[in-house]
C-alpha cells in the first residue's frame, strides 16, 4: 500500500499543479508571439492559486490494474499557507487479493512493481504540469493556437506543442476564449518507452475556481489506469 | 252360435284394424351427454312423437368448449309422409358464445331438395350452420328419436379480390412563366475593415500569410486579438 500512496500523492501532485500553477513568475522575457496569450493564462492561473487556499475539495483516486480495482483512495485536500495541497485521507480501500498463498503473492509483487512504476512517471508528469512561467511560455510561444467553436458555439482557444518535455510528446491545452481559463489538457508522451497519456477535463466553480474535475492517466502497455474524480469542491468555512 | 262368434271377432278387428293406423300414436324422448375429442362436453335431449301420416320433433343440444365456451341450441319440426313422399318444416335457433343464428329448414322427400336457410348475429357461426344441418338430417329420418353429436361445418374457403389500386396522380406544377433565371444567393459582403467579431463564422479556413496566421470566412479576412473581455477577431484587409 506504501507505492499505491506515493502513486496517487503523485497523481494528485501533478493535477493540483495544473490546477493552481506553481511558481507562477513573470513572462516579460517571453518571446512576442502569443505573449498576449500567455500573459492571459498566467494571470489566470495565479487567480486559481490565490483562490485554491480558500477552497477544499474530496478527491476520489482509482487505481486500476488489468481492468481490476487495485486502491481506491478518498480524500479531503485543502491549499495550505505556503500553497502546498494538504491531505486528509478520508477512506482506503485496497483491491482485494487471490486468497491462496502462491496467486497472492504474485499479485502483491505484481502490484508493487506497477506502483513503482507509477511512482516514477510522476517525476515526468510533474514537468508536463507547466510549473514556471517560462516553461508556459515556452509551451505557448512554439505551440500552435488555433480558434474552435465550441457545441455552443463559443470560441475555444486550443494550443497543440510538441516535444515539450520528450521528444515527439503532445501536449494539447484547451482554453474558454473569453476568460482564458483551462478546460481540457491532453498530453501523449512516452515513459520508459511505453505510452502514456493524460487527459483532464475542467470546471469552474461559481467562485470563479477552476480546477480539474476529472483526470486520467493511462499506461496501455502495463494494463494501468489512474482515475482522479475532484467534487465537492466548496469554499473553507 | 259360431258364427256369431267369428262375426264378432272380425268385426272387432275390423274396427280395430280400422282405428288403430289412426288412433295408435308412438312417443320417444332420449337424452344423452358425452365429450369431445378436443375436450368440452355436450349434452342432447330430445323427444319425438308421431302417428299416421305426420310427426313432430323437437330437441335441444348444447355443447361446452374446453375454454369454456357454451353453444346451445334447439330445433323443432313437424312433418307429414305417406305414400309417394314426405315433407317436413322446422326452424332451430341457438346461440354460440355471444353469437345468436336462427333459421328454418325444409325437406320436400322425392319431390326437391331441402335448402336451408339461416341467419346469424355475425360471422363464424359455423356452429349455427351445423345445426342446421343436422336439422335437415333430422328431417330426413323423421322420426328418429335421437339427435346426433353437433356437426361442424366449416366456412367456406373465403374468395378476395384485391381492391384495384387507386393512383391520384400530383397536380401538374406549371412550367415557369418565362424570364429571366433565378438570381443565385447574394455572395457574402465583406465586414469593414476594424470591425471585430468574437465568435468566427462557421466554415471559416485559417490561413498563414508570411507568418502570420488569419482567418477566411467568405471574402473576409480576420486576424485573431486579445483583448479584457477575452480573444476576439478584428477584420483587415486582404494580406
Amino acid at each position: 500500500m506504501k507505492t499505491s500512496r506515493s502513486l496517487v500523492l503523485g497523481t494528485l501532485a501533478f493535477t493540483l499543479a495544473i490546477m493552481v500553477g506553481w511558481n507562477v513568475v513573470d513572462a516579460r522575457q517571453a518571446a512576442p508571439q502569443n505573449e498576449s496569450l500567455a500573459n492571459r493564462v498566467l494571470a489566470v492561473r495565479q487567480q486559481d492559486a490565490a483562490l485554491a487556499k480558500q477552497y477544499s475539495w474530496n478527491s476520489r483516486v482509482e487505481l486500476l490494474h488489468k481492468g481490476t480495482v487495485q486502491d481506491i483512495r478518498i480524500e479531503l485536500v485543502s491549499t495550505g499557507a505556503t500553497g502546498a495541497p494538504e491531505r486528509t485521507l478520508l477512506n482506503d480501500t485496497p483491491g482485494a487479493l487471490p486468497h491462496r498463498f502462491l496467486r497472492k503473492l504474485a499479485a502483491e509483487n505484481q502490484r508493487k512493481e506497477l506502483e513503482g512504476y507509477l511512482e516514477n512517471l510522476h517525476d515526468l508528469a510533474e514537468q508536463y504540469t507547466l510549473p514556471s512561467a517560462g516553461k508556459v511560455l515556452e509551451y505557448l510561444v512554439q505551440a500552435k493556437v488555433q480558434p474552435i467553436r465550441s457545441p455552443a458555439g463559443n470560441t475555444l482557444l486550443q494550443a497543440t506543442g510538441n516535444s515539450l518535455v520528450l521528444p515527439g510528446d503532445t501536449f494539447v491545452l484547451t482554453l474558454d476564449g473569453a476568460t482564458f481559463r483551462t478546460r481540457r489538457v491532453e498530453i501523449a508522451t512516452t515513459y520508459q518507452g511505453d505510452p502514456v497519456t493524460l487527459t483532464a477535463t475542467y470546471t469552474t466553480t461559481k467562485g470563479g475556481l477552476t480546477y480539474p474535475q476529472y483526470c486520467t492517466v493511462e499506461v496501455p502497455s502495463k494494463e494501468a489506469t489512474v482515475m482522479i474524480h475532484n467534487f465537492d469542491c466548496v469554499p473553507n468555512d | 252360435m259360431l258364427n256369431k262368434k267369428i262375426a264378432c271377432t272380425l268385426m272387432v278387428a275390423g274396427t280395430l284394424a280400422a282405428i288403430a293406423p289412426q288412433a295408435m300414436g308412438w312417443g320417444c324422448s332420449r337424452s344423452f351427454s358425452g365429450g369431445g375429442r378436443y375436450g368440452g362436453s355436450f349434452s342432447h335431449s330430445g323427444s319425438s312423437s308421431g302417428g299416421y301420416g305426420g310427426f313432430s320433433h323437437s330437441g335441444s343440444t348444447s355443447y361446452t368448449s374446453r375454454y369454456g365456451h357454451t353453444y346451445s341450441g334447439s330445433h323443432s319440426g313437424s312433418g307429414t309422409y305417406g305414400y309417394g313422399g314426405a315433407s317436413y318444416h322446422g326452424s332451430y335457433s341457438g346461440s354460440a358464445g355471444y353469437h345468436s343464428y336462427s333459421g328454418s329448414a325444409s325437406y320436400c322427400g322425392y319431390h326437391g331438395c331441402a335448402y336451408p336457410t339461416y341467419s346469424t348475429g355475425c360471422y363464424g357461426s359455423g356452429f349455427g350452420a351445423g345445426l342446421a344441418t343436422g336439422a335437415i338430417v333430422g328431417a330426413a329420418v323423421a322420426s328418429s328419436a335421437h339427435a346426433a353429436a353437433p356437426v361442424y361445418v366449416y366456412p367456406a374457403s373465403g374468395v378476395y379480390v384485391q381492391p384495384t389500386p387507386v393512383y391520384t396522380a400530383p397536380a401538374a406544377t406549371p412550367a415557369p412563366a418565362a424570364g429571366p433565371a433565378p438570381v443565385p444567393p447574394s455572395p457574402e459582403v465583406a465586414l469593414p475593415t476594424g470591425a471585430t467579431v468574437t465568435v468566427l463564422p462557421p466554415g471559416f479556413a485559417t490561413v498563414t500569410v508570411k507568418g502570420t496566421q488569419y482567418y477566411l470566412s467568405g471574402v473576409t479576412w480576420y486576424r485573431m486579438e486579445y483583448g479584457a473581455n477575452g480573444v476576439y477577431f478584428l477584420v483587415v484587409p486582404a494580406p
